[in-house]
């Protein structure tokens, strides 16, 4: 199966918010939570991953800052703010919402 | 919050960068870490990683987009292609915003001047409605006689006829004293010519009625300079020689009067004169007058015009004045009337003695600032073929047309924006200089600033050439670059080579001509300073008097008054000597009387001068035979007369003169006039005019009508001028008179050469512009020739070509192309010379030597224009160059 599409349009700010809740991890991190949730269905382009970490932090969405890991590698590690989980609240609503009208367009059709 | 903190992204680009670097690093370094964890050997998990994540740079690229703004990055990178290329390119970028900005600032500059004198309209309603009215005598254009203004009115071919004339008068302002140029008015020049009132009234016919109160409207420009713009103007007064005019009002903003080039500051009504002001006019009758008039709107120019030569003779007959007689008489009726447009003011000659040098000159400057966009042009063009690959390569690697475009705006834009700064300046300081210069000879000289529309008009077009050139050339050619042919061939594609060779040959040409027109001006100047002026001119100063108001009253007795002046100049040891001319020495001496032995009659023209006692021995002036005037000379004594050695002979051949007898004009008072002295000859007049024949006569034998408004000539002691303290006090003293101009003798001298001085600099200074445009234009088409004939170069060299052989190669392109133009010069100066004469009004005869300066200056010009391109096309490699190929 070929790679899916980039993470779904608009929905790749809920899944990095999504990832960040569960605690602060660096760029590789959240591309690979992302693959292995979605048992590999969603792969996140790095070219959209970055630039999308960078506008979400300039929205004050999240915070990031570099630290050394346990390997002693540097990395950027991002975390949620306050107001990245208020949008992950938010972000959570409007897919379900979504998720659920889609579903009931393709089953009564 | 997040637009700052982009921003501040944007302002610290070079860490930004690193960040990205560093994250994307990190990111690949975690994913081959995962793999190598998965068993791929090390080198094969980086390499694996690397691949996954893509394109790292435009990755990378994208992440700069998101983290910061956008436009703050692209005019970073702006500035520093900017900066970049100032710094490869500098000489050449110099080189073309200078040449540039003084061809669009001398333009512009000469432009304002000659369209401001010769071709503004009046600032009134409608003013191609006015009419300029003169007669003719002969082939003379006269004034009209004051009388002639009421018969015209009386007609009413016209809505409004105006008569005015100049004086100047002292007119005195709270304590200042000065003089000024006061306009006596009379007939409708204001309300029914259009001229508003900026406060208060404006001046009527009615003004000028016998026992009407003295009245004076002032400029809106005199209101500002002498009474600061104050509120209460109409409660002041002006006292003009001695009689109190009431201020009444002030005309509207711009209006200065119809002299142009000559701004008024003070109207008052011609006809109810007080006394003292009455003696400066002849008769009302024989009083003559500048008239304009407004023709009634819907009547067409030629249709007044003929009514007003059908009127013509009915004109004469009505004013002519029983006090002409009879030969003067006929030759008043005999005079023509000339009806000329009066849209752009009276027809002064002062505005054609400026102006036409004026039109000259920008012409010449047109023709400069041409030169100089061909070599912009030829300039860029060679940049940009010498660009084109780097164009290309950057193409290649992704860059959009757009954003080559954009840079070969940017990279053009300081020079855009130098020229239009420079420009101003030299456009601006032109002016004034210009001005100032002119306001030394003739102190009345004046130009509206304000900019109206032609000239706001031309100065835009003439920015925007510039700014096609400096701009759409090399963009549009940065447009046209193409990846395939301009990496494989530095060649450059269009244009015809051979008409690039012509128009530098023609600017070489021009330059020629230029330069020979300059060398010419500058040693006419240089040989008039060199002539000698007979007198020693050091610490020599010329102090002009004039009237105190009321000052030349009835009880002014002229003698004794100039006696005791001289008295007290000459007591105090402050100067060394002193002495009194009616009109002093470098200017026009007007006074050209026939003198003859007396009681013979023939006779000869010498010019006449009033001096005192001391006259010569103040001016060092040798007296070569008898002796000097003397103070008891009256006017019931004999008169006597002192010759200049050139006057003596001509008068008396090679007999001695001193103790004979002349007669002086037709006074019957010097009919019989005792020759007591011989002086050398001097330059008394003009220096243009070199010396002249002078017979001088004592100051002190005539009476206050030679004698009033003198010149004081004084001397300086040891090395010092003389003291302008002792001398002012010493004047004041009188309370008749005050200093009005107080002047060194050679600063008088280069006030009477101001237009000599103005042609030989300026043509000196297109010359000399014109010489390093022509070197700018040879290197820039030398520079191109070489850039384009490279590889042919290259190709000879490989085959056997010596460096000797290919720099003879572009040195003899050089020759062919500045001997050609040079020998077009030559023969262009030569057919030039009847031509200047006729426009600048000065008999101007080139030759051999000037066509030699010239030839000189351009040979060394040429030579460094082509000696980089020479040594560039002698040093070319060629296995670069075929493999380039």
């Amino acid at each position: 199966m070929g790679r899916a599409p980039d993470a779904l349009n608009g929905s790749l700010d809920l899944l990095v918010l999504r990832v960040l809740a569960r605690g602060p991890a660096h760029g590789y991190a959240i591309a690979s939570a992302i693959a292995s949730a979605s048992a590999d269905l969603l792969r996140v382009e790095e070219g959209s991953l970055y630039p999308a970490l960078r506008r979400m932090e300039h929205d004050g969405l999240l915070r990031a800052e570099w630290r050394v890991t346990e390997t002693n590698r540097r990395v950027r590690e991002y975390r949620l703010t306050a107001r990245g989980r208020e949008r992950l609240e938010d972000e959570r609503t409007r897919w379900q919402r979504v998720a659920k009208g889609v579903a009931l367009v393709l089953r009564s059709v | 919050m997040g637009y700052f903190s982009r921003l501040l992204r944007s302002l610290r680009p070079d860490a930004r960068d690193r960040d990205h670097r560093d994250e994307v690093a990190s990111h690949i370094e975690e994913r081959a870490e995962a793999l190598i964890q998965q068993g791929l050997a090390p080198d094969a998990a980086r390499a694996e990683a690397r691949s996954h994540f893509g394109r790292e740079i435009r990755v990378r690229e994208r992440m700069r987009e998101a983290d910061g703004l956008p436009w703050v990055d692209r005019l970073g990178s702006d500035v520093e292609h900017l900066w970049r290329s100032l710094r490869r390119d500098a000489l050449s970028t110099v080189a073309i915003t200078g040449s540039l900005a003084v061809g669009v600032g001398v333009t512009v500059g000469l432009f304002f001047l000659a369209h401001s004198l010769l071709y503004r309209p009046l600032p009134v309603p409608a003013p191609d409605e006015l009419v300029a009215l003169r007669s003719v005598e002969g082939e003379n254009p006269v004034p009209l006689l004051a009388p002639m203004v009421q018969r015209i009115r009386d007609e009413r071919i016209f809505d409004a006829v105006c008569g005015l004339l100049t004086l100047s008068a002292t007119v005195q302002i709270d304590e200042r004293m000065s003089p000024v140029a006061v306009h006596p008015m009379t007939g409708d020049c204001f309300a029914p010519m259009g001229v508003g009132a900026a406060v208060g009234r404006l001046l009527t016919d009615d003004d000028g009625q016998e026992g009407r109160p003295h009245v004076a409207l002032l400029t809106w420009e005199a209101w500002h300079r002498e009474f600061a713009g104050r509120p209460d103007v109409l409660q002041q007064t002006v006292n003009v020689d001695g009689t109190r005019y009431q201020i009444v009002g002030v005309t509207a903003r711009g209006f200065t009067g119809y002299a142009v080039g000559q701004p008024a500051q003070l109207f008052i009504p011609f006809g109810n004169f007080a006394d003292g002001l009455r003696a400066y006019f002849p008769p009302p009758d024989l009083q003559v007058m500048e008239v304009i008039a407004r023709r009634r709107s819907g009547d067409a120019f030629a249709a007044v015009a003929a009514r007003v030569v059908d009127r013509w003779s009915a004109w004469l007959d009505g004013t002519v004045s029983p006090r002409l007689q009879d030969g003067a008489k006929r030759q008043y009726l005999q005079r023509r009337v000339s009806v000329m447009p009066g849209s752009t003011g009276l027809p002064v000659a002062f505005r054609d003695r400026l102006g036409r040098p004026a039109v000259a000159l920008l012409m010449v400057a047109v023709v400069m600032l041409g030169m100089g966009c061909l070599n912009a042009a030829n300039l860029l063009l060679a940049r940009s073929a010498g660009r084109r690959r780097e164009a290309a390569v950057r193409a290649a690697m992704g860059a959009s047309t757009r954003q080559l475009v954009r840079e070969a705006i940017v990279e053009n834009l300081p020079i855009l924006l130098g020229v239009l700064a420079g420009a101003s300046v030299v456009a601006i300081t032109l002016v004034q200089v210009l001005t100032e210069r002119y306001q030394q000879s003739s102190p009345a000289f004046g130009l509206s600033s304000e900019l109206d529309q032609p000239v706001v008009v031309f100065a835009v077009s003439v920015t925007l050439l510039a700014w096609v050139l400096v701009l759409a050339l090399p963009a549009w050619r940065t447009s046209r670059v193409e990846v395939g042919s301009d990496l494989t061939s530095p060649r450059v594609v269009g244009g015809s080579q051979r008409t690039r060779y012509a128009l530098v040959a023609a600017q070489v040409g021009l330059t020629v001509v230029l330069l020979v027109v300059g060398t010419f001006f500058a040693t006419q100047l240089r040989s008039l300073y060199q002539r000698e002026p007979g007198f020693i001119t050091d610490r020599l100063w010329v102090a002009q008097l004039s009237a105190r108001p009321g000052g030349y009253d009835g009880a002014f007795d002229s003698g004794a008054h100039y006696r005791d002046l001289v008295e007290r100049v000459t007591m105090g040891g402050q100067v060394a000597s002193a002495a009194l001319i009616r009109t002093p020495p470098f200017q026009a001496q007007s006074w050209v009387v026939p003198v003859g032995q007396a009681g013979r009659a023939e006779d000869v023209p010498l010019s006449q001068a009033f001096v005192t006692d001391g006259f010569f021995e103040t001016l060092r002036l040798p007296v070569v035979a008898g002796h000097d005037f003397a103070r008891i000379d009256q006017p019931r004594n004999r008169h006597v007369a002192i010759l200049s050695q050139d006057a003596a002979r001509m008068v008396f051949g090679d007999a001695p003169a001193v103790g004979r007898f002349i007669r002086v004009g037709s006074a019957p008072v010097n009919q019989q006039v005792e020759v007591i002295g011989v002086v050398a000859d001097a330059i008394l007049g003009l220096p243009q005019q070199g010396t002249t024949p002078v017979v001088y006569l004592s100051f002190w034998q005539y009476g206050a009508a030679v004698q009033t408004y003198p010149s004081l000539v004084v001397r300086g002691l040891d090395s010092r001028p003389p003291d302008r303290q002792a001398v002012h006090a010493a004047v004041d003293a009188s309370g008749r008179e005050y200093v009005s101009v107080w002047r060194a003798m050679d600063n008088r001298r280069d006030a009477a050469l101001v237009n000599e001085y103005l042609l030989a600099s300026l043509s000196g200074v297109f010359g000399v512009l014109a010489l390093l445009l022509a070197t700018l234009g040879l290197y820039g088409l030398l520079r191109l020739l070489v850039v384009e004939r490279a590889a042919e170069f290259g190709v000879r060299v490989a085959l056997g070509a010596t460096a000797g052989r290919i720099a003879r190669m572009v040195a003899g392109q050089t020759v062919l192309i500045v001997g050609a133009g040079a020998v077009a010069g030559v023969v262009t100066a030569g057919l030039l010379n009847a031509g200047l004469s006729t426009v600048l009004g000065t008999p101007v005869s080139m030759s051999a030597a000037h066509v030699g300066v010239a030839m000189v200056l351009m040979m060394a010009a040429a030579l460094a224009a082509s000696a980089g391109p020479v040594r560039r096309a002698s040093s070319v490699n060629p296995l670069e160059q075929i493999r380039r190929e």
